[in-house]
Formats: structure tokens, C-alpha cells, sequence
């Protein structure tokens, strides 16, 4: 879920462009921390060196019998003897050296095969991608065990044949994976930009690709290696893969429960437990090693999550609400959202206040990262917990406390009372269902409608929102839909039960500029006509100028400024006001001047100072503003400023006043 | 949509016809004289003469495979080099069981691989998420025949539950049909089921982040709409595709459970065809393969189709 002022941490962050031997030395970090995959590994190494050093290790002659048939694990024999009276742990350890030679013999020549025609049909594309592609999907449409019991079967049990039977097995998957990560990896720009510089193609491959294919390969690799493991001992086991006497865990396994199930079950158990725990071993290091390089993210980890409210967790119980004085509908005090991160709890929000008067529109602004969204989401507790988590404030909502409901009030509340339309018209629509399915549910929510009603209803929304020919869209899916419409579709859903306060979190940014003016008209004539009030989050002060009665200005979790549009344009009292105004581009700026901007950028959410957060961004800024957090005061009755200069009471002195801006006539 | 389903199996046509011609290919490296393998070690020179025109083996590897097509259009198989039975009227007895497997697996996987999955995508890091991860690392690692033999060991041996091997017709019983299909479809069906368990809980995860979900939770949806609704059908799409290939990995998977559990499907059937050179036996036993896997593809394609709107053909 987009949700901005996420507090960043870069550095753990996937996918970013770093340089391969740093992001090897992370993963490698990350590798150790984890446990599973680190006890996995230890196994992986001991069965390998077992392996090897089989000579060494092992007590007794791999075909001899040396004791009784079928005897026990004693100290003589530590894992018993087979039916001819044979040491089982020494057949375990020469079985396990023949199954990881063929394996990793199998898995370093599918890698040496399928790394180069990868890349050669990602990088190249066109008709070589797209025979090689073709030639993958034949082999994919062929059973994959019966290709390999066909090739194992024809060609007779040598180990090479095997060998060559996983092989056709295993290549395809591998070249399409590498060949999928190519093809990504070219689109990057720092590859067209080597292009356009005229570095050979075979040094575009190996040098700058091949670091990007790796770490995928990598973790590919390690899960083939068990599915190597397993695919070979499947063939023994069926007599088409390694033949007595020289054992292999497949044939073992085929051996003793020929010959001892009823007699002595832990012999067929042994190589079977031995197949099970070195591909489980594999697999855990896979995963392991994809979680370590960041390729797959498994979702959030050893803690539960929340579904459909944010957690309120109020250090102090709110002080019961007073009686509301104020006619307000929706007052929002003290708020404060905190955010997990890996370092521990960020500050997102803080200390925000908000009033909405019934049929108001209140415009919320600021810069991306400033935290608008997250507000917008608060208020309908729509953050996801984890990693968002309320911890003080209230939000009032016509003398009740949203903060305290429980999801099942909390949904109530929401679409009937309280609306939102989204900044993503695109994702916002659930693509499997209709149009008509999303107007019906809306209304279906909150009490018992016939269809016929709830259809009629839907088409009047539709109707309402300006969409034409209404039945036949009806029956259309999001996809099937412009931008404009199914933000017209959204809004209609929002609409469904004539709630008292719309919540519009950028709606018009994700559109096209006229589809943005149409958008804007819709709504502004729509809150008029509804009598609905509306919280309006933007980054686009026009827009304000255009929609709103009254503004709250954020910078870096808090509110700076909030006053009517026509005080906010005409006498902005905080230096970071002045300096958007200045920065908005205006018919009274003198052709060929340019465009004022505010150096710097909104401060991460885990850096924000002590003091004034704007202060370094400031042309004002004295010792005075990084002393303490500067509270929010109304020096003249009208302006809520949060500035030092603006106490005591007495305006902010302005360096160049800002010419006033227009209120609300032009179209944006 | 019967047009879309009528041109998806004219599709198979060509890739069948690949198919069975790379198989006739690859049974033609068989080292040895095919005609001295079904005449058998003592014949004459005459006999195997003989047999070699009769079987069409003096002619190019080209011929011999149009020789096998044109009687392949009239359902004509040939013989089995073995047993000189008819082809087809093994495959006729054998595929239903084949068939009975594999849908009793897919079923077993179903049963145990969406509840499991869907509820650990909707609390991840609760405690039936850890577990259900360790069950479908286990189910993923535990290869079917190692799995199929510890099944049989406890249940079967130990326990004496369920029997080993063999099979009842289900026309005749199915309660024993199904009694003896239990060890069979819990071995074959569990990797899948612990790939659904993987799937499910992926997808639910990332359905459940998406702006969708949370415009449906904003509407006012409940927990049963908005999870059980707009996540679930938008997760069980991939989680879909994700089935139809592993389904037809299961497929070839039967080879091995039908060896452990001796069912008498196409599995053993095939398996001593290609220990025994039978080319004419492998050869259909892999089209019918292919053809099986091909028709669940499609199968799923239109399952996928009904799911997501995007690709619903009109």
C-alpha cells in the first residue's frame, strides 16, 4: 500500500542499485542472522564433507558384509546392518558421495548452460528470445517425469545418462529465469546507457548484467540442487537411474523396502529421512539466500497482523471528549501516528490538529513526505498495522471518538459517514468484479437493499458522477474503463450512502491535466449539491484555491499553518507557505523570470529535529528555532501558525510579499 | 466460448504431433535391432525378416512414424512388442485409474492446501502461519515415494489401517476405491498441497496490501467481503496457474505412486515399456500423457478465465 511518509530505510530496502560486492557482503550479514537457513547450511556441509572424505570416515568395505543380517545400531555398526548383513552407515555415506556428485555435477552445468542463452535471448530479444522461448515451452508442455524416465530409459543407467536426463529436465526453467531477469535488468537505464556509449555487447552481458542475474541464479541453483537430489533418487529408486551395487539413497531405499519392510521398517526409513532432510536443507538455504538478497519479499514476519483497522495504543487514556462548543463535525486533536521500522518506532505524525465544519472543504497541502496521506488514512483508521500504529490524539467524528471503535463500529461509520476516494483510480477498483458489483456492495454494506433498489440506485450514482450511457457501464470491469471513469466510478461508490464528509486523498494526481479539471469540477459541484464537507489532500495549491473554504498546510508531520484560503493567499504567515506560493507558477509572474523553489527536501521521518523542522529549509532561520518544538499559536485570531517569529503575537515579517493569489474562478 | 475451447483443442494437434514424433524419434537411439527384440533371440534370419517388413522397420525412421500416424487417426495404437496386445485397449483399462489418482490428489491438495494457505496469508506470523510454513517446507521437501513408504510403514504396516497396494474398480465399489486411493492421493496430492499452501498464503498477503482491498475496507465492507471477496478471488488467481502446472507435474508423478502402491495405471504400464524397449507402448502412454496434461491445461485456462476478467474470452 502506497502510503508516503513511510519512514525510509534505505538501506534495507531491495532492488536498489548498489554495487555487487556491497550487496553481497549484506546478504551475506543478513544469511547469518538467520538461523533456519544457518543450521541448514551446517548440515549441507557436513553431508558434503562426509561425501568427500567417505574414504576416510567410514569404518568398513562399502559390498562386504561384516556382521549379522538385520542387527541393530551398536557400537560396532552405528546405523545396524542391511539384509546381507552389510554396514548401513558406511552404504549411507558412499550413497550420499553418488548422489551430490551427479546432483552438483547436474546443477554446474545447468547453470554454465543456462546463464549465457539467457542472457544472449534477454539481451538480444527479438526472433533469437523468441525461438529459445519456444523451444522452453515444448519441453514444458512434456510431463516432466516422464521425459525424464523416457531419456534415463533409453539411453541405460550410466551415471552420465542421468546426468543428461536431469539436464533436459532442469535447462528450460533456468534459462527462463535468467532470461526474465535480462530482460529486466536491459530496461534499466545504466544498460541503454552503456549502449548508447558503444560498449560491445559481450561486455554489456558479462560485466554489467551477469551481477543483476546472479544472486536469482544463485538462489535457483541452491533449490535445483535438492530437486536434484530428489530427481535422482526417484530414477534409482525406479532402476533407471544408478544400479547396484553401488548404492545411491534412491536405490537404497528401493533395496530395503524390497527386503525389510516388515522386518526392519528403520532401514527403509534411514535413506528416506536422508533424501527428505538434505532437500529440506536445500530448500531452507534457498529461501534463506532469496530472503538475504532481498529478491522475494515473504511478507512481514513473526508478528500477526491487524487486518482492516489501524491499532490505536494511547500511552495515556484520552481525556473524555469535552462537549463539543463548536458546531464542528469532524475535529481531529493531538494526533499522533508512529511507524515500526527495523530500528525501532518512527514518528510520522505528530501533534496534528484539524477542524472540519459540516459542509466545509478543507484543504490539506504540502509536499510529498509530508505525511497528508497518512492523516487522510488515520482518520478512517485505513493505515495498515502493522507498521502503522496510532499512539495519542483523538479524532472526533460528531461527539464520538473514532480512535475507540472497534472494526466492527468502525465499518458502520465508514461509506456511510465518512467516504474516501483514493490518489489511484487505477488499482483502487478491484479488477475481478464489475462496476455494478462495486455500487451494489457499497449500498449493501450498511443495511439490507433489494437488488432491484440497489441496481436502480447504481445507475442513478452513475448518473450523478456524470458517467453516460450508465446501464452499459454497468456491466463493464475497471479495466475496461479510462482513468477519469473509474475515478468517476470511485466517487460514485463513495457517494452510495450520502455520507457527511468525503475524504479525497489526491484524487486528481494519478490523472491526465483536463481529466484533473473535469475531476475537480465533478466534486466541487457535487459537495455544493450534497451539502457534504470534505477533507482535500493535495500537493497542488491551484487545486486549493479552486475547492477549498479553509487550509491546513503540513511539513514534515505537522501543521505549520492553518487559516481560510483567502488568509493563507493573501497574507501567508509560515516561511514554508510563502515559500509554495512562491513557487506556484502564476499569470503575475513576469514572462522569462524563473520559478522560485524552496531548497532542500522534506527531512525523513526518523531525522526530523527537536525544534522547527523547516528550519534548515529556512531563510529565517536564528538559534531560536532549533531550541524547542515551537508550539501552534493564533497570533491574530484568524491564523493558526506554528513559527517562532509568530510569538508573541504580530505578524511574520515577509522578506518579498507574494503577489495574491486568485481565489476560486480559474480552472486549474 | 465453445468457439475459444474448439480452437484451443485444434491447438493440440500440432504440439501432439511433435510430440509423438520427437518420442518416435528418441525411441529410434535405442541401441539394438528392434525387429531381433520382438522376434526374440532364437528366431531366423526368415523370422526376423519377416517381422522386420511386417513392422515396417526396412522402411526410413519418416515412414515408420507415418505408418504409426495413419493408423494412430483410427485409434489404431498397435500392438504391444510385449504382450502383442492391442495399445488401446490397455490404455482404456489403465487411464481411468490414472485418472482416478490424479483427481483424487488434486482433491486431496484442495482440501488441505486453500484453507491452510488462505488462513496464514491472512495472519502472517501468527502461529498457524509458522506452522503451515513448516508443514509446506516438509510437504515440499519429502519427495512422494519417501513420503508414499513412511505413510506405508506407519498406516499401512504398523497400524494396519488402510491397505498397502492394490485397487478396486469404482464402478464396483467405490467405498473401496476410495479406501484403497488414501495412502496414493495423500502422497501424491500433499507437494501440491504444500504448494498451495505457499501460493495462497503469497498472494493473500499481497492482495490484502493492495489499494483494492483498502478501498473496499473503506467503503465499510466487512471481514468476510472484503477478505473473503475482493482478496480471496483476486489471490486465487495466480495461485490458479500456479495449480495448473503443478497439476501436470502431478501427472507424471503418477509413474511413481502406481509403481509403489501397485495400481494398475498407465505408470507401470509405461515404466516396464521402457525398461522392455516396447516403443509402440511408450510411445501412445507419453501422447496419452500429453494429451491428459493439455486438456487440464485448458481446463484451468478456463477456470482462469471465469476468475479474472481481463481474460474472459466472449
Amino acid at each position: 500500500m502506497a502510503v508516503d511518509a513511510t519512514p525510509s530505510i534505505a538501506d534495507d530496502a531491495p532492488g536498489t542499485a548498489t554495487s555487487g560486492q556491497s550487496r553481497f557482503r549484506r546478504a551475506g550479514k543478513r544469511m547469518l542472522r538467520n538461523s533456519p537457513a544457518m543450521i541448514a547450511l551446517g548440515y549441507l556441509v557436513i553431508v558434503g564433507l562426509a561425501a568427500v572424505l567417505a574414504d576416510a570416515i567410514t569404518p568398513y568395505d562399502l559390498a562386504v558384509a561384516t556382521g549379522a543380517p538385520l542387527a541393530s545400531p551398536s557400537g560396532e555398526h552405528w546405523l545396524g546392518t542391511d539384509s546381507l548383513g552389510r554396514d548401513v552407515f558406511t552404504r549411507l555415506v558412499y550413497a550420499g558421495q553418488v548422489s551430490l556428485r551427479i546432483s552438483v555435477t547436474v546443477v554446474a552445468l545447468a547453470v554454465a548452460l543456462a546463464v549465457p542463452l539467457g542472457l544472449v535471448a534477454g539481451y538480444r530479444g527479438g526472433r533469437v528470445d523468441y525461438l529459445m522461448m519456444r523451444i522452453c515451452d515444448a519441453f514444458a508442455s512434456f510431463p516432466a517425469l516422464i521425459l525424464m524416465l523416457a531419456v534415463a530409459g533409453i539411453l541405460g543407467p550410466e551415471p552420465q545418462n542421468t546426468i543428461i536426463a536431469l539436464l533436459v529436465v532442469m535447462l528450460p526453467g533456468l534459462v527462463r529465469i535468467v532470461r526474465g531477469q535480462a530482460v529486466a535488468v536491459r530496461a534499466e537505464t545504466f544498460i541503454e546507457a552503456s549502449r548508447s556509449i558503444g560498449t560491445p555487447d559481450w561486455v554489456i552481458m558479462g560485466k554489467r548484467m551477469l551481477p543483476s542475474v546472479a544472486s536469482p541464479v544463485i538462489v535457483q541453483a541452491t533449490v535445483l540442487l535438492g530437486t536434484a537430489i530428489l530427481a535422482e533418487a526417484g530414477l534409482s529408486y525406479l532402476g533407471l537411474g544408478t544400479q547396484l551395487p553401488t548404492p545411491s539413497w534412491g536405490n537404497m531405499l528401493r533395496e530395503s523396502y524390497d527386503t525389510a519392510l516388515f522386518s526392519d521398517p528403520f532401514l527403509v526409513v534411514l535413506p528416506g529421512a536422508a533424501i527428505a532432510l538434505t532437500v529440506l536443507a536445500f530448500n531452507t538455504v534457498g529461501d534463506g539466500l532469496r530472503d538475504a538478497f532481498g529478491i522475494a519479499n515473504q511478507g512481514p514476519k513473526g508478528r500477526s497482523q491487524r487486518r482492516g483497522i489501524t491499532t490505536v495504543t494511547r500511552r495515556k487514556p484520552a481525556t473524555p471528549a469535552p462537549a463539543l462548543a463548536t458546531d464542528d463535525l469532524l475535529r481531529v486533536e493531538g494526533l499522533r501516528v508512529e511507524f515500526d521500522s527495523g530500528t525501532g518506532p518512527v514518528t510520522v505524525l505528530d501533534e496534528l490538529d484539524l477542524t472540519i465544519r459540516p459542509g466545509e472543504v478543507l484543504g490539506l497541502v504540502g509536499e510529498s513526505g509530508c505525511g497528508k496521506s497518512v492523516t487522510a488514512l488515520a482518520i478512517s483508521r485505513l493505515l495498515p498495522s502493522p507498521p502503522g500504529r496510532i499512539t495519542a490524539g483523538r479524532v472526533v467524528l460528531d461527539g464520538t471518538d473514532l480512535l475507540g471503535l472497534s472494526l466492527t463500529q468502525m465499518r458502520r461509520i465508514r461509506g456511510r459517514q465518512v467516504s474516501m476516494i483514493f490518489q489511484d483510480p487505477m488499482t483502487s477498483l478491484d479488477p475481478a468484479f464489475s462496476v455494478a458489483h462495486h455500487l451494489i456492495e457499497a449500498q449493501r454494506n450498511h443495511g439490507r437493499v433489494d437488488r432491484a433498489t440497489a441496481k436502480r440506485r447504481a445507475v442513478e450514482l452513475l448518473d450523478l458522477v456524470g458517467i453516460p450511457a450508465a446501464t452499459r457501464r454497468m456491466q463493464q470491469f475497471p479495466h475496461e474503463l479510462s482513468g477519469g471513469m473509474r475515478q468517476r466510478v470511485m466517487i460514485a461508490t463513495a457517494l452510495a450512502n450520502n455520507p457527511r464528509l468525503l475524504i479525497a486523498d489526491e484524487p486528481t494526481t494519478a490523472l491526465d491535466v483536463t481529466v484533473q479539471a473535469q475531476i475537480l469540477d465533478l466534486l466541487r459541484s457535487l459537495q455544493k449539491e450534497l451539502q457534504m464537507a470534505m477533507l482535500f489532500v493535495t500537493h497542488d495549491l491551484g487545486v486549493i484555491a479552486d475547492i477549498a473554504d479553509r487550509v491546513a498546510v503540513m511539513y514534515a508531520g505537522q501543521v505549520v499553518e492553518q487559516a481560510t484560503v483567502h488568509d493563507v493567499f493573501a497574507s501567508p504567515r509560515h516561511p514554508y507557505t510563502q515559500g509554495l506560493l512562491r513557487a506556484m507558477p502564476s499569470s503575475l509572474t513576469p514572462p522569462g523570470e524563473r520559478l522560485a523553489t524552496i531548497p532542500g527536501t522534506v527531512p525523513m521521518a526518523h531525522a526530523f529535529p527537536t525544534g522547527c523542522r523547516f528550519a534548515a529549509r529556512c531563510d529565517y532561520a536564528s538559534d531560536r528555532c532549533s531550541q524547542a518544538p515551537v508550539p501552534l499559536v493564533e497570533p491574530d485570531g484568524k491564523t493558526l501558525v506554528r513559527c517562532v517569529l509568530a510569538e508573541p503575537a504580530g505578524p511574520v515579517p515577509l522578506a518579498d510579499p507574494v503577489p495574491a493569489a486568485r481565489p476560486t474562478e480559474e480552472a486549474t | 466460448m465453445p468457439g475459444f475451447i474448439a480452437r484451443r483443442l485444434l491447438a493440440m494437434v500440432p504440439l501432439a504431433l511433435i510430440v509423438s514424433f520427437a518420442v518416435f524419434m528418441l525411441m529410434a537411439l535405442v541401441p539394438g535391432d528392434p525387429a531381433l527384440a520382438i522376434a526374440g533371440q532364437e528366431a531366423t534370419p526368415e523370422a526376423i525378416e519377416q517381422v522386420r517388413v511386417q513392422y515396417h522397420l526396412d522402411q526410413p525412421l519418416v515412414v515408420q512414424y507415418l505408418y504409426w500416424l495413419r493408423d494412430a487417426v483410427s485409434l489404431d495404437l498397435g500392438t504391444s512388442r510385449a504382450t502383442s496386445q492391442p495399445v488401446l485397449d490397455e490404455i482404456v483399462a489403465r487411464w481411468p485409474v490414472t485418472a482416478g489418482l490424479v483427481a483424487a490428489s488434486a482433491l486431496v491438495a484442495v482440501v488441505i492446501g486453500v484453507p491452510i494457505g488462505v488462513l496464514a496469508g491472512i495472519r502472517p506470523g501468527h502461529l498457524a502461519d509458522n506452522s503451515s510454513r513448516l508443514l509446506a517446507g516438509i510437504g515440499l521437501a519429502v519427495p512422494n515415494f519417501v513420503g508414499a513408504i513412511v505413510l506405508v510403514v506407519i498406516l499401512g504396516v504398523q497400524l494396519r489401517w488402510l491397505p498397502i497396494l492394490g485397487y478396486a474398480k469404482f464402478t464396483e465399489s467405490p467405498a473401496d476405491w476410495a479406501l484403497h486411493m488414501v495412502l496414493p492421493a495423500f502422497t501424491l496430492g500433499s507437494t501440491l498441497a504444500a504448494i498451495m499452501i505457499r501460493q495462497l498464503r503469497a498472494a493473500m498477503i499481497d492482495t490484502l496490501d493492495s489499494n483494492y482491498v483498502r478501498a473496499a475496507w473503506a467503503r465499510g465492507g466487512s471481514p468476510k467481503r472484503v477478505i473473503g471477496q475482493h482478496a480471496l478471488k483476486n489471490a486465487a488467481m495466480p495461485a490458479l496457474t500456479v495449480f495448473g502446472f503443478s497439476i501436470a507435474a502431478m501427472i507424471g508423478g503418477t509413474v511413481i505412486i502406481e509403481q509403489i502402491f501397485s495400481l494398475p495405471g498407465l505408470g507401470p504400464f509405461i515404466l516396464s515399456a521402457i525398461v522392455g524397449r516396447d516403443v509402440p507402448v511408450v510411445q501412445a502412454v507419453t501422447l496419452m500423457f500429453v494429451l491428459t496434461q493439455l486438456v487440464v491445461a485448458l481446463l484451468v485456462d478456463l477456470a482462469y478465465g471465469w476468475l479474472n476478467p481481463k481474460v474472459r474470452v466472449s
